[in-house]
């Protein structure tokens, strides 16, 4: 009987009428192509960070997001919140963290032109904590490849009065290999460049590389990555799997 | 005297100026560049979506189609389709299969009614010209 109620939400997802598009081919790195103007798709995001050191504890990272096609070429979304359960050694929490606004423009065609561009946005506001991203997606799409770039740069103003502050610049790479329209795989890779403070003084970068894996079906998609921390930096997260479910709406 | 004397000694004294690791890296080279070449001869097969040719407009214009609902046929099937998946190429359904494939995605990707026939009529008029 308990099940009933999840049943119910299963069934009624199933049966809305497919609206929407924005397939996520890759849990890490965003693509170039915005989803078409009337378009409304809600997203779900759930990370597991998995970290051995004394530094970091696990945690479980939630995200609802919900993306409206405004032109053929500008996507907005709105994160409605993204909050945590953190499993530390002494106790464990559960916290809001943040809500943010997302802004999508698409340059140029990943088919017809030589590389698909699209400028990105976001402004990511929360408890003290106030955040600026900024990135340039690239993609190429060659037959059933799709091969994708992001570089982001990123700022962070967060604590008392938003005195602490941080940088960090990522590049991420990846490719996806479409098996048929419904089924894709393939791998991504991510490095990071940290800058605490906005200073480059410790050098630290991340690299994380896995596969991932997308399943689409009807106006709903479901795609899963994992990211192994190839370096060995202190208080990063060893394992990222990420996981994400959309639904047009 | 041997005829392949002259090439072995060749080859031996290639051998003796090349280091090991350099002869491995290039095996590797040529081992990564087969799958790769085979990789880039399948994708050459798909390539973009072919361009609308003066021939297309004339047979559009028998079949009662404006030369620009054929742009814009392009211009949508290019744009619209890749937001959930790769773009098929023209020749990869059956012209009897197309209408029902537009009809079937065209909610997913928002497309009016006019967008559907302007897809499926450059659908359909690239597919003549192959």
């Amino acid at each position: 009987m308990r099940k009933s109620p999840l049943l119910a939400l299963s069934f009624l997802i199933l049966l809305l009428p497919s609206l929407s598009a924005g397939v996520r081919h890759f849990g890490f790195i965003y693509e170039a192509p915005t989803s078409p103007p009337g378009a409304v798709e809600m997203e779900n995001f759930m990370t597991w960070q998995y970290a051995t050191s004394a530094e970091r504890s696990d945690q479980l990272a939630f995200r609802h997001e919900f993306e409206f096609g405004v032109t053929d070429r500008f996507q907005a979304s709105i994160y409605l919140a993204d909050w945590s359960y953190q499993n530390e050694r002494r106790h464990s929490a559960l916290r809001y963290a943040d809500s943010a606004v997302e802004l999508i423009y698409n340059l140029s065609n990943p088919v017809v032109d030589p590389v698909g561009l699209s400028i990105y946005q976001e402004i990511k506001g929360g408890n003290r904590l106030l955040e600026w991203e900024s990135k340039l997606i690239a993609q190429k799409n060659l037959g059933p490849l799709i091969l994708a770039y992001n570089a982001t740069l990123e700022a962070v103003w967060e604590g008392e009065h938003l005195s602490g502050r941080s940088g960090e610049f990522q590049q991420a790479i990846g490719a996806s290999y479409e098996l048929s329209p419904r089924l894709s795989f393939g791998v991504e890779l991510l490095h990071e460049f940290l800058f605490p403070n906005w200073q480059d003084e410790k050098k630290l970068t991340n690299l994380f590389v896995g596969p991932n894996i997308s399943y689409r079906r009807g106006n709903w998609f479901a795609t899963i990555a994992a990211l192994a921390q190839a370096t060995d930096t202190e208080g990063e997260p060893d394992l990222q799997v990420r996981f994400i479910f959309g639904v047009g709406l | 005297m041997d005829p392949s004397f002259g090439i072995r000694r060749k080859l031996i004294s290639l051998s003796s100026r090349v280091p090991a690791g350099a002869v491995c890296a290039r095996a590797l080279i040529c081992a990564g560049a087969a799958p790769c070449l085979l990789v880039s001869c399948e994708l050459a097969r798909y390539g973009t979506p072919p361009p609308v040719t003066s021939q297309m407009a004339v047979a559009g214009r028998e079949q009662h189609v404006e030369v620009a609902t054929l742009h814009h046929g392009r211009a949508l099937f290019a744009q619209r389709c890749i937001e959930c998946h790769t773009l098929p190429p023209v020749w990869h359904y059956r012209a009897e299969d197309w209408p029902e494939i537009v009809n079937d995605m065209s909610r997913r990707a928002s497309l009016s009614p006019s967008d559907r026939t302007a897809i499926l009529a450059y659908i359909l008029a690239a597919r003549r010209e192959l």
